[in-house]
């Protein structure tokens, strides 16, 4: 092949490759909510990553170069509740001073992670200079999938419905109603609810 | 026999893999599956619950934005405000070790700012030497922090800024420090943050004597009502799990301590804080919270209320 004809292939086989963009944020929003949050739950998680480098990856499973730790102590802030917004006229069952509400099932609400608490640990590893700013970074975003994955089961459904339970009662009793009963729906598509799996699944997620 | 053609086309070939790797991230992963892999996991480790709280927070407003923050812009803030700075910021954070892992935060707090960790030196002969904080604060600042009441605690901790122990303490290593810190024109870190800050009101001081309705007006008033404040700001790692990220390194020059990160991941954070609260978020959030009540009441069957009015 002749070269001209080769650089005119790699030019359009550049245009090609350099058309993938990340995704952005066109706009920023303010929109109105109404969630009721009962239980605030601070994590503490620690983190424990390898880097693993290859030379030559496809050949007998490639040369191994390095493998340098990375300790971090993380701290992650979770606010669970209700939200109200899902609430609809058939979940409220008036009867004269009688009332039953059937609320909307207990989700997270809110997941903090925040940056300004991560801490790195210098007693136990000593080379974490070799891991860069872009690493690291990578790190983080593993430990919040990690935590997020893990949020199901620990198992706080019942407390946050308790709370809310203590929340509300006074206040449909303020509104004149003696007897009040107040029920959740179950959101069996939703993944924060995993009573059922949660010591198995939590057994083997550890245990990998 | 090797032409200068063929010299010219193989740099030619050579340029467009260059130009590629750098631009073309699909190239760059080819690239890497191939000839070099580099990757990172994390081991198995135990999430602990630390603090369970019972709170009654109702969220009545959310935003959600970007911003970008740089080194440059933390280093004019500090130049205007000394208290931002670094050193400061990071005493204060040594004060909160303090109180949580006592003596033995106490001791790699020196370690590491003495940067002790290659000589062996025994503790109490550097707790006398002159080192950013001085022993006779700590020691204060110990028999305070022993008596395990937050209230103190806290005290300690927001009014450090402004007391003269404190200043005296680490006015001398202070500037050193800064004149060391504010330096090195190259360096710079542009980040690129995307969160979510949410407001709303505390439900725990409400009671029934608040709530009023006035008959003539239809109209239900909530005398008493707290300020929304802002529930909860936060730039995670992740903006959408997998698919879009918190920070986004968009520049980087000379090597960065995580410290220096973390300031400018706070400088996002207090940036998107302002944008939403430019933007109206705390307006929204009261008025939100008037719409939520009304359509509350309605579903309760409360009709004759056509009007809610919250008064602070």
């Amino acid at each position: 092949m002749q070269p001209n004809r080769l650089l005119g292939i790699i030019f359009l086989f550049c245009m090609a490759l350099s058309a993938c963009q990340a995704p952005s944020l066109d706009i920023s929003k303010v929109k109105a909510v109404s969630k009721l949050a009962s239980l605030e739950v601070k994590l503490d998680k620690m983190l424990f990553a390898q880097n693993q480098s290859k030379v030559l990856p496809f050949l007998f499973g490639g040369i191994n170069l390095n493998k340098a730790p990375f300790i971090a102590y993380t701290e992650a802030s979770i606010l669970i509740g209700i939200d109200m917004d899902k609430l609809r006229g058939q979940d409220i069952d008036i009867s004269g001073a009688k009332i039953s509400l059937t609320l909307p099932p207990v989700e997270l609400l809110d997941f903090s992670y925040p940056a300004e608490k991560f801490r790195e640990d210098d007693i136990y590893v000593t080379a974490k200079d070799t891991w860069s700013m872009h690493q690291k970074e990578q790190v983080y975003q593993l430990g919040e999938l990690e935590i997020r994955e893990m949020i199901p089961y620990l198992g706080m459904e019942e407390k946050a419905q308790e709370n809310i339970i203590m929340l509300l009662t006074p206040v449909l009793r303020g509104m004149g109603f003696e007897n009040i009963e107040i029920n959740f729906q179950e959101d069996k598509d939703s993944d924060f609810l995993k009573r059922e799996e949660s010591i198995e699944a939590l057994r083997e997620m550890i245990t990998g | 026999m090797i032409k200068p053609k063929h010299i010219f086309g193989g740099l030619a070939i050579l340029l467009a893999c260059i130009l590629l790797y750098q631009n073309s991230t699909a190239f760059r992963m080819l690239f890497k599956g191939l000839i070099y892999s580099n990757k990172t996991y994390l081991e198995k480790t135990v999430l602990a619950i630390k603090e369970v709280n019972n709170i009654s927070e109702w969220i009545t407003a959310e935003y959600y934005g970007e911003v970008m923050f740089s080194w440059k812009e933390y280093q004019e803030l500090a130049k205007i405000d000394p208290d931002t700075s670094f050193v400061r910021f990071d005493a204060i954070n040594s004060l909160e070790q303090l109180y949580t892992w006592k003596d033995t935060a106490r001791k790699s707090y020196f370690r590491e700012h003495l940067k002790l960790s290659h000589k062996k030196v025994k503790f109490k002969d550097y707790a006398q030497k002159d080192s950013l904080v001085q022993t006779d604060l700590f020691k204060d600042l110990k028999i305070i922090l022993n008596t395990n009441d937050k209230r103190t605690y806290n005290f300690v901790r927001d009014h450090a800024l402004y007391s003269p122990m404190f200043n005296k303490a680490i006015s001398r290593p202070l500037r050193k420090k800064e004149r060391k810190f504010l330096g090195n024109p190259k360096k710079d870190l542009v980040l690129l943050g995307r969160g979510w800050i949410k407001a709303g009101f505390g439900l725990d001081s409400l009671s029934d004597d608040q709530f009023k309705a006035e008959e003539k007006n239809d109209t239900l008033v909530i005398s008493g009502m707290p300020h929304p404040h802002i529930i909860s700001s936060h730039i995670n790692p992740w903006f959408i799990p997998k698919k879009l990220k918190g920070y986004e390194i968009v520049f980087s020059k000379k090597k960065f301590k995580p410290e220096e990160v973390k300031q400018v991941k706070v400088g996002c954070l207090r940036k998107l804080e302002q944008n939403a609260l430019e933007t109206g978020l705390m307006e929204e959030a009261w008025k939100s919270a008037e719409a939520s009540v009304l359509g509350m009441l309605q579903l309760l069957g409360e009709e004759k209320i056509k009007v809610v009015r919250f008064i602070r």
